[in-house]
């Protein structure tokens, strides 16, 4: 079905190849995982399949790529369209119409199909994949999970012979991602070709025919269905991919001895939209200098709205708010706390790494000692000059905690700070937090990864219906709890 | 949850864009302050119209800001500086229209009936792609919008009255370069994403919305511009006897 042979491509703004002496096939029907870290080339390798590369993202290709049996050189993308469906990492920037029916007819109205067949196709792709309930809605009023399956019901409205999707879990949360993995096996049985590149692994287990380790621009691996099944932890870890088997992860050993006075207390705490549209209701946590607080639950809970009253960008209805045992309005919230956002593209305002360093601070000698030291604890120090937006999202989301360490803020908020990244990065972020932590900060942290909440949180705060359902300490013995909480 | 979309019957979206290039055409025509007003008032009728009560509310504080300025500067003294800044208003209060009514047509707007009537109408296609990429990006623009406001604040730039008295270039730039750099990247992936599932095929696209011009879409326009031309004329009219 999939043929690529012998292809390299170097993008045209870069000095190294993306892909070196690539050969692979992919017979009908067959499920293949592409593997491997951040920027080793496996999205790359989608974009050959859709012809993005080299069409859309410009640069020199060498070797053939053969899709259904044509030479893809003499095709254009659109040409494609009734042939390769692709889904992309972020649903957010996929979606063309602003309601969800629209939205799955859009490709098929796109290849001039009469009315008739457009109703039909459109019910046949909410029944096969059971999303009717999101016919006919806004889609501003979907969770990204259920973005994610209004954008494969799109393409598979088409019915495709191949499906390629680059990260789709990245953005999901976990009961997303087990319904976007019920449709991957729908599809699968109904004798797709798909082609998906991941790092979060555990959740195509039972399904992958076979994955194909990228390192570097090339093929270092084929791993066959039974290999992939048998994968373990440390081996998974090695390749930079997320663990295959979450139960078995051991949490962070903290030393729960030391524990200080509280120094963040909320309240009962509460937040309303309207009148009547509770979001929190009597809140109430308390945090010691050093502790970082992983604050989990479902959807829409008001995880990010929490944080948002932590650091006074909303102000609480109802409760107090302390820190260090004074009240604290949320101008002075304003003042002494950050949020690291999900996206780094909103946080960064200057022209080079150095001014957004300095940014709403001094800049007198102290200052830029503590600022030097600090780029160089998040190796940053050689784009001293670049340019914040053309550094990678790992890079942008460092220099955020960078930010957020020189305004010299006790407590420091981040939102899902690790969606979408691989183990090798997860990692990375989670000894930073260790090391803030170590400093006496207070940390609040929303996520949905297992793996990293337990490698990194002191506490787990569990918001359920706007209220605190559970609060303990992250050991060995609540690791199950968190599981349970999560799946 | 289930709160499903609301069909109510839109004005075919080819009425809008005449209605949009319509009013900010006129507005520069508009005479003096009352005729200004008149459209204001059209503009915030045609938004309340589609049941758009919070764009209503914010139009209307939009235009009264406008209106209390002019207010303000009539009770300067004459001179140069007055004379200046009231020329800026004097643009400034008539372009706003044109925006203001863009968003009108921007919101809750059907993107894929906005491409199959621009097509009907022979429009080439890479002229309505842009127009339709950016009138579906309206509604995300706010979305960004606020998490940078967020983040200004948080980092002692915020956009309040004291950052933008006192350095009023600067905190606009702090405003404008991240939306701009995160609209880039966004139009980048809406467009690959968009190629991918066919958009510029030459193939003559298909909706499964009917879409075709009705009497009662022209009906609508035209008592709005009737509307709006019969304001114009009863203004002159009093001018004149007013003399």
């Amino acid at each position: 079905m999939i043929q690529i042979e012998d292809v390299s491509f170097r993008y045209s703004n870069s000095k190294d190849d993306a892909l070196e002496h690539i050969n692979l096939h992919i017979r009908q029907g067959e499920f293949v995982v592409l593997v491997g870290s951040s920027g080793c080339g496996k999205t790359t390798i989608t974009r050959l399949i859709n012809r993005l590369v080299p069409e859309f993202f410009e640069g020199k290709l060498e070797g053939k790529v053969y899709i259904d049996g044509q030479d893809t050189s003499d095709l254009d993308i659109q040409d494609l369209a009734g042939i390769v469906g692709s889904v992309f990492q972020d649903p957010r920037s996929q979606f063309f119409a602003t309601d969800t029916t629209a939205e799955i007819a859009f490709s098929c109205e796109n290849v001039g199909l009469p009315r008739e067949e457009l109703c039909r196709r459109i019910e046949k792709a909410a029944n096969d994949l059971q999303i009717n309930r999101l016919l006919e809605r806004s889609i501003f009023e979907l969770s990204s999970g259920e973005k994610q399956s209004v954008a494969i019901a799109s393409v598979y409205a088409l019915s495709p012979k191949i499906l390629v999707l680059d990260e789709p879990s990245a953005n999901l949360d976990t009961s997303a991602t087990k319904r976007l993995m019920a449709i991957l096996d729908v599809l699968k049985k109904r004798g797709y070709t798909i082609v998906i590149s991941e790092h979060r692994i555990h959740y195509l287990k039972d399904i992958a025919d076979r994955a194909i380790l990228i390192e570097h621009g090339k093929i270092k691996r084929e791993i066959s269905r039974e290999e992939f099944q048998k994968l373990s932890n440390s081996d998974a870890n090695e390749m930079g991919l997320r663990s295959m088997n979450l139960l078995s992860i051991k949490p962070h050993p903290f030393d729960f001895l030391k524990k200080g006075n509280d120094f963040v207390c909320l309240d009962r705490i509460s937040y309303r939209y309207g009148k009547n549209d509770v979001i929190l209701e009597n809140v109430e946590i308390s945090a010691a200098r050093g502790d970082v607080v992983g604050i989990v639950g479902h959807n829409g809970v008001g995880k990010s709205t929490l944080l948002e009253i932590v650091c006074g960008l909303k102000k609480e209805m109802g409760g107090s708010f302390l820190i260090d045992g004074k009240p604290a309005s949320p101008k002075i919230r304003n003042r002494d706390t950050f949020l690291v956002m999900q996206n780094s593209d909103y946080q960064l305002f200057t022209e080079s790494v150095e001014k957004e360093l300095y940014l709403g601070s001094g800049k007198d000698q102290a200052l830029r000692q503590k600022g030097l030291a600090l780029l160089e604890k998040m190796g940053l120090s050689d784009y001293l000059q670049q340019h914040p937006a053309s550094l990678s999202g790992g890079q942008k989301q460092r220099l955020c905690i960078a930010v957020a360490c020189m305004k010299n803020t006790d407590v420091i908020c981040f939102d899902e700070p690790t969606s979408g990244l691989d183990y090798i990065s997860m990692k990375n972020v989670s000894s930073l937090l260790h090391d803030l932590s170590e400093e006496g900060k207070v940390l609040f942290v929303t996520s949905h990864d297992y793996e990293f909440l337990l490698s990194t949180c002191t506490h787990i705060c569990h918001l359920k219906l706007g209220s605190v359902a559970d609060y303990f300490e992250v050991k060995e013995e609540t690791a199950h709890q968190i599981y349970q909480i999560l799946f | 949850m289930n709160t499903r979309i609301h069909h109510l019957p839109e004005l075919d979206p080819r009425m809008k864009l005449l209605l949009v290039v319509f009013f900010a055409s006129v507005t520069f025509s508009a005479p003096n302050i009352l005729a200004l007003i008149w459209i204001y008032f059209l503009v915030i009728i045609l938004y309340l119209a589609r049941g758009l009560w919070r764009g209503a509310k914010k139009a209307g504080i939009l235009f009264t800001v406008f209106l209390l300025l002019n207010l303000l500067l009539s009770f300067a003294p004459e001179s140069g500086a007055a004379a200046g800044i009231g020329m800026i208003l004097f643009m400034l209060e008539r372009i706003v229209v044109f925006f203001v009514m863009g968003a009108w047509m921007g919101s809750h707007l059907r993107v894929s009936d906005f491409v199959t009537a621009m097509q009907n109408m022979h429009v080439p296609k890479g002229g309505t792609i842009a127009l339709a990429v950016a009138f579906r990006y309206i509604p995300t623009v706010q979305d960004e919008f606020r998490s940078i406001s967020n983040t200004m604040k948080l980092r002692g730039i915020g956009l309040n009255t004291k950052n933008i008295l006192l350095h009023p270039l600067r905190t606009c730039e702090y405003a404008v370069i991240p939306l701009v750099i995160r609209s880039m990247t966004i139009a980048d992936e809406l467009a690959a994403s968009a190629m991918t599932r066919g958009l510029d095929l030459e193939t003559k696209r298909t909706s499964y919305r009917d879409v075709r011009l009705r009497p009662r879409d022209f009906l609508a326009t035209g008592v709005i511009v009737i509307a709006v031309f019969g304001g114009l004329a009863v203004n002159i009219i009093l001018e004149k006897g007013g003399l």
